[in-house]
C-alpha cells in the first residue's frame, strides 16, 4: 500500500487531473484527430474548387489567395474541436459527474479556469497541425497544377497560419464557457453559434456595422487574413478574441458559483 | 466527525431539509436512514458544498467542506456510481481524481487492488457491471485515504456478495477509528451494517440512536405461536396480561410474554404447540413507527426496502396488524 502523502492540491493539480479527464477519453483523442483530417480534406475541396466558384481561373488568382483559401479548412476543424469542447464539459453535467469534479475540487473558478486553460491549449496544439496541414495542401494543389508555390519565407504567409490556428483556441474556450453557464453540450454549441454568425446578423442591422469589428467572428477572419484590407489589426484582433474568452468565462464563472448541482 | 447545525434547504415551497443538528461520531458506522424524499441526499450535497444552504451550516472537522485545504484526504464521497463517463476506463476515471487531489499515481492501482478490480482498470467503465460501478465508486472514495467517509446508498443494487464485502469494507473503516455515514432507505441493510442512526423523515431529524436501542423502541418482541388449541391458548395469555392478536389458522402473536412464558404455559394446560417463535422488533418496524406522519411521500415510505423486506418475512402474513 502507497501512503497517501499529504500535499494540498494546487491549481497546478486541478489543469493536470482536467488533461487526463480530455486526453484520457478515446473519442476525444480520435475526435482531434478527425479534426485534422477534416481540415486537410475541406482545405483540398476549396483549393481544387477555388476557380469555379470565384470565377476566375486558377492561375490567374494571387497565389496568396489560394492559401488563404486552403486555411478555410482549419475553420472546419475549428468548429470540430468546439463541439469537443462543449461535450467535455456539457457530458459532466449530463452523466452527473461535474458532482465529483466540485467533490475532487471545490474552487469551481479554478476548475473553470483550468478546464478553459486546457480545451485553448489543446485546441491549439491540433489546429496547428490542422493550418500548417492545410496551407501544404493548398502547395500541393499549387504545384499539381504547374503553378508557381506562394512564398514560405514571406512573413505575412507566417502571420495567416498562425492566425488561422487561433480560431480553434477561441472557439473552443468559449465552448466551455457556454457549456458550462448553459450546463449542457448542446448550449455550448449554440452559443458558439450564435457567436459564428453574430457578425452576419450585425450586418443586418441599423448600426449594426460599426461594432462588427468587436465581434469574434470578424477578429477571427482578421487573424486568418481573409477579411480583406481596410480591417483591424491582428493585434487589436487577438484582443477582442482574448476580452470575449475572459468575457465568456467570467459569465460563466458568475452564474455558476454558488448554484446548486 | 461530522457536525450539522440548524441546516436547513429550501426549494421554492419545498422545505427539503428542516433545522437538521446532529453529529457523526468516529469510530462506527452511522447509517442515515429516511423514506425516499426524506432529505438523505440534499443533506449530503450540502456537507460536500455542492449544494448552498438556506441556513445553518455542515462542518467536516469543523470545516466547511469547500474550505478543506485537500478535500480527498479529508473526506471520501460516493454519490451516485452511475455519475461517471462510460467511455473512460475506471483507471482513468480514478488518475484524474487522483490529479486533482495531488495524489500520486501509484495510489490509483491501490485503490483498484483494494475493491478488487485491478483486472479490469484498464476496461472502459461502460463494460462494468452495477456492482462493478459501486466498487469503483468506493475506489474512488478511498483514494485519499480519508478520516471521513460519506456514502449514498452504498449498498444499492449490489449482488449480496457485494453488499456482504462492502459491509465488512465499512465496519473495518470504523474500527481503524474514521467517520463512517452512509445513507439507506432498505432498512434491513442498515440492521446489519449501521452501529448508530440517524432516522430522518419530511427533512426532520426523527430518532438519533444505537440501533440496538432503536430497535428496541420500536414495534416490540413478540412471540407467534401456532397450536391447534389456539384459541384456549390465547385465553390463558390474556389472563396472564398478553396481548394476543390473530388466531386464524390456529396461528396466534403474543406480546407482553417470551416465549418461555408461553411455552410454560401451553404446557402446564397440556395445549400441544406445533411452532413457537420469538420474533425480534425489526428496524424497518421500528423506523416505519417514527416515521409514520413524517415522510414527504408518504406513499412510498412502505414501499421500496421496507415492502421488499417484508415480504421476506416468513411468519404471519396478514395477521400482524
Amino acid at each position: 500500500m502507497t501512503a497517501v502523502d499529504h500535499r494540498r492540491p494546487t491549481a497546478r493539480d486541478t489543469v493536470a487531473a482536467e488533461w487526463t479527464k480530455l486526453a484520457g477519453l478515446p473519442r476525444n483523442r480520435r475526435t482531434a484527430a478527425g479534426a485534422v483530417a477534416l481540415a486537410l480534406l475541406v482545405a483540398a475541396l476549396f483549393c481544387l474548387t477555388f476557380g469555379a466558384t470565384t470565377g476566375v481561373p486558377l492561375a490567374e488568382q494571387p497565389v496568396f489567395d489560394v492559401l488563404t483559401a486552403g486555411l478555410l479548412g482549419v475553420d472546419a476543424a475549428a468548429l470540430v474541436l468546439a463541439v469537443l469542447a462543449a461535450s467535455a464539459t456539457g457530458g459532466e453535467y449530463a452523466t452527473g459527474m461535474i458532482r465529483t469534479t466540485f467533490t475532487a475540487t471545490p474552487s469551481r473558478g479554478r476548475v473553470l479556469a483550468a478546464r478553459a486553460l486546457v480545451a485553448a491549449t489543446a485546441s491549439w496544439a491540433v489546429s496547428l497541425v490542422a493550418a500548417v496541414g492545410a496551407a501544404l495542401v493548398s502547395l500541393l494543389v499549387l504545384w499539381l497544377s504547374g503553378l508557381p508555390a506562394w512564398d514560405a519565407t514571406d512573413p505575412a504567409v507566417w502571420r495567416v497560419v498562425l492566425g488561422a490556428s487561433l480560431m480553434g483556441p477561441f472557439y473552443a474556450s468559449a465552448a466551455v464557457a457556454l457549456a458550462d453557464l448553459a450546463r449542457s453540450t448542446a448550449g455550448g454549441v449554440a452559443g458558439v453559434a450564435a457567436l459564428l454568425v453574430a457578425p452576419t446578423v450585425a450586418g443586418w442591422l441599423p448600426g449594426g456595422p460599426a461594432v462588427v469589428p468587436f465581434l469574434p467572428g470578424e477578429a477571427v477572419h482578421v487573424l486568418a487574413g481573409i477579411a480583406g484590407p481596410g480591417h483591424a489589426s491582428p493585434w487589436s484582433a487577438l484582443l477582442v478574441l482574448a476580452v470575449w474568452a475572459v468575457a465568456l468565462l467570467l459569465l460563466a464563472h458568475g452564474a455558476n458559483r454558488r448554484r446548486d448541482t | 466527525m461530522i457536525s450539522v447545525r440548524g441546516l436547513t434547504k429550501r426549494y421554492g415551497e419545498n422545505l427539503a431539509v428542516d433545522g437538521l443538528t446532529f453529529t457523526v461520531a468516529p469510530g462506527r458506522v452511522t447509517g442515515f436512514l429516511g423514506p425516499n424524499g426524506a432529505g438523505k441526499s440534499t443533506t449530503l450535497r450540502m456537507l460536500l458544498g455542492l449544494d448552498t444552504p438556506t441556513s445553518g451550516d455542515a462542518r467536516i472537522g469543523g470545516t466547511a467542506y469547500r474550505r478543506l485545504a485537500a478535500p480527498a484526504r479529508e473526506v471520501g464521497a460516493l454519490l451516485d456510481p452511475a455519475a461517471v463517463d462510460p467511455g473512460r476506463t475506471g483507471a482513468n476515471h480514478l488518475l484524474w481524481l487522483a490529479r486533482a487531489g495531488g495524489i500520486g499515481r501509484a495510489r490509483v492501482d491501490d485503490v483498484l487492488g483494494l475493491v478488487g478490480l485491478e483486472e479490469v482498470g484498464g476496461r472502459r467503465i461502460r463494460h462494468y457491471s452495477l456492482g462493478m460501478r459501486q466498487r469503483l465508486g468506493i475506489a474512488a472514495a478511498l483514494l485519499g485515504d480519508p478520516g471521513v467517509l460519506l456514502l449514498d446508498e452504498p449498498l444499492n443494487g449490489l449482488d449480496p456478495e457485494g453488499i456482504v464485502w462492502t459491509r465488512r469494507l465499512l465496519k473495518g473503516f470504523a474500527e481503524e477509528g474514521r467517520t463512517v455515514l452512509l445513507s439507506s432507505h432498505l432498512m434491513n441493510e442498515m440492521e446489519a451494517t449501521a452501529d448508530h442512526v440517524l432516522v430522518i423523515g419530511g427533512g426532520r431529524l426523527v430518532a438519533d440512536v444505537g440501533l440496538a436501542e432503536l430497535v428496541a423502541t420500536g414495534a416490540g418482541t413478540r412471540v407467534e405461536a401456532v397450536s391447534p388449541r389456539a384459541d384456549e391458548l390465547a385465553a390463558l395469555l390474556r389472563r396472564e396480561g398478553a396481548t394476543v392478536d390473530g388466531g386464524r389458522g390456529g396461528r396466534i402473536a403474543v406480546t407482553g410474554a417470551d416465549a418461555a412464558r408461553v411455552g410454560d404455559l401451553a404446557a402446564r394446560h397440556g395445549i400441544p404447540v406445533h411452532e413457537l417463535v420469538p420474533v425480534r422488533a425489526r428496524l424497518e418496524d421500528a423506523f416505519m413507527a417514527l416515521t409514520r406522519g413524517r415522510g414527504r411521500h408518504e406513499g412510498r415510505t412502505g414501499e421500496p426496502g421496507a415492502a421488499d423486506a417484508n415480504t421476506r418475512k416468513p411468519q404471519g402474513r396478514g395477521m400482524v396488524r
